[in-house]
C-alpha cells in the first residue's frame, strides 16, 4: 500500500538546487480514497515553499476526489490550507528553533472522508497558541499575524507540546470557513 | 519574487510578482527604502502577478503604505487575486486598500 512519491522529486530538486541530505517525502494510502503524505525537511525558510507546494498538491488531489467534488471544494480551500501551513512553517523556523541548532519539521498531511488534517511537528521551543496576543487589525500591524491567519483559515486548531511539539490543523470539507469565522 | 518600478507621470507603479513571504520579503527592504527617498506623491502597487503572500509579505507592504501615507502620498493596490486576496480579506486590508 506504499507508493514512493516520485512526483515530488522535481519539486525537491527545484527548491533546493540539489539532492538534500535531510529530506523525505512519502505518500501512503490509508484506504480507498484516503491518504497521508509525509514530508520531513530542515526547519529553515529555504524549505517553506516545498511545504506549501506539497499541501497544494494534497488539496488538488482532494478537490479532484469524489469527496472533494461532492463537497464542492473551491480554490479557496487550497488558498486557506496553504496560507495556514506557510504561517505554521514560519512559526517553527523563526521562533521554534530560535537560539537552538536547527532541527527538522515534519508535516503529516492526511485526507479522510470528511476532512483534511495537517500535523506540523518540530523539536524546538514549545509555545501555547492561547497565549499569543490577537493582533489589532485596526492598527495595521506589521507582524504578529501568523497565528491569527491560521485560526481564521482552519476549523480546528490544537497544540501539544512535547518532543516533538505538534500543531494540528483540521479543515473540514463542506464547511465554508468564511461563513463561520469568529474573528470579525 | 520579482520587483519592478515604473514612473507614470506623478505616480510610481510597483509590480511585485511570484512569492512574497518570510524568505523573500527582506529582499524588498532596500528597494522600498530607495523608493521612499523619492518622496512619491502616488504609489500604485500592482499585485496581479503575485502568486502567494504570507504575514511577512503583508507586513512589508503595510510598512510601505504607512510611510507613504505619513509623508502625504497616496497609495493604491491593484490586481490582488487568488491566495493573496484571501489573505488581504482575512486581515481586512481589502477595506484599507479599497480592493473591489
Amino acid at each position: 500500500m506504499y507508493h514512493s512519491l516520485q512526483w515530488a522529486l522535481p519539486i525537491v530538486f527545484s527548491s533546493t538546487g540539489g539532492k538534500p541530505s535531510r529530506l523525505w517525502v512519502e505518500r501512503h494510502w490509508l484506504r480507498t480514497g484516503e491518504f497521508v503524505i509525509l514530508l520531513r525537511v530542515p526547519g529553515t525558510l529555504e524549505y517553506r515553499e516545498l511545504a506549501t507546494r506539497v499541501v497544494t498538491t494534497a488539496c488538488k488531489l482532494i478537490r479532484e476526489s469524489e469527496q472533494g467534488k461532492t463537497s464542492g471544494l473551491s480554490e479557496e480551500f487550497t488558498y486557506e490550507a496553504v496560507s495556514a501551513v506557510g504561517e505554521a512553517f514560519n512559526n517553527v523556523a523563526l521562533h521554534g528553533y530560535e537560539n537552538l541548532p536547527t532541527g527538522d519539521i515534519i508535516f503529516e498531511v492526511s485526507m479522510f472522508e470528511d476532512r483534511l488534517v495537517i500535523d506540523v511537528k518540530d523539536f524546538g521551543h514549545a509555545f501555547h497558541p492561547d497565549n499569543a496576543p490577537e493582533p489589532d487589525l485596526g492598527e495595521l500591524p506589521e507582524s504578529g499575524m501568523g497565528l491569527f491567519i491560521i485560526r481564521a483559515f482552519v476549523d480546528e486548531l490544537t497544540y501539544e507540546p512535547g518532543s516533538p511539539n505538534c500543531l494540528r490543523m483540521v479543515k473540514r470539507f463542506g464547511v465554508r470557513k468564511n461563513e463561520t469565522r469568529k474573528v470579525e | 519574487m520579482m520587483f519592478s518600478k515604473t514612473v507614470e507621470g506623478d505616480a510610481i507603479r510597483i509590480e511585485i510578482s511570484g512569492q512574497l513571504d518570510s524568505m523573500t520579503a527582506p529582499e524588498l527592504r532596500p528597494s522600498f527604502e530607495a523608493l521612499l527617498q523619492e518622496n512619491p506623491k502616488r504609489i500604485v502597487l500592482d499585485l496581479s502577478g503575485l502568486r502567494l503572500i504570507d504575514s511577512s509579505g503583508v507586513g512589508a507592504i503595510v510598512s510601505l503604505f504607512k510611510q507613504v501615507r505619513a509623508a502625504g502620498g497616496a497609495f493604491e493596490v491593484v490586481g490582488v487575486q487568488g491566495q493573496p486576496r484571501s489573505i488581504f480579506q482575512v486581515l481586512r486590508l481589502d477595506r484599507v486598500f479599497n480592493i473591489a
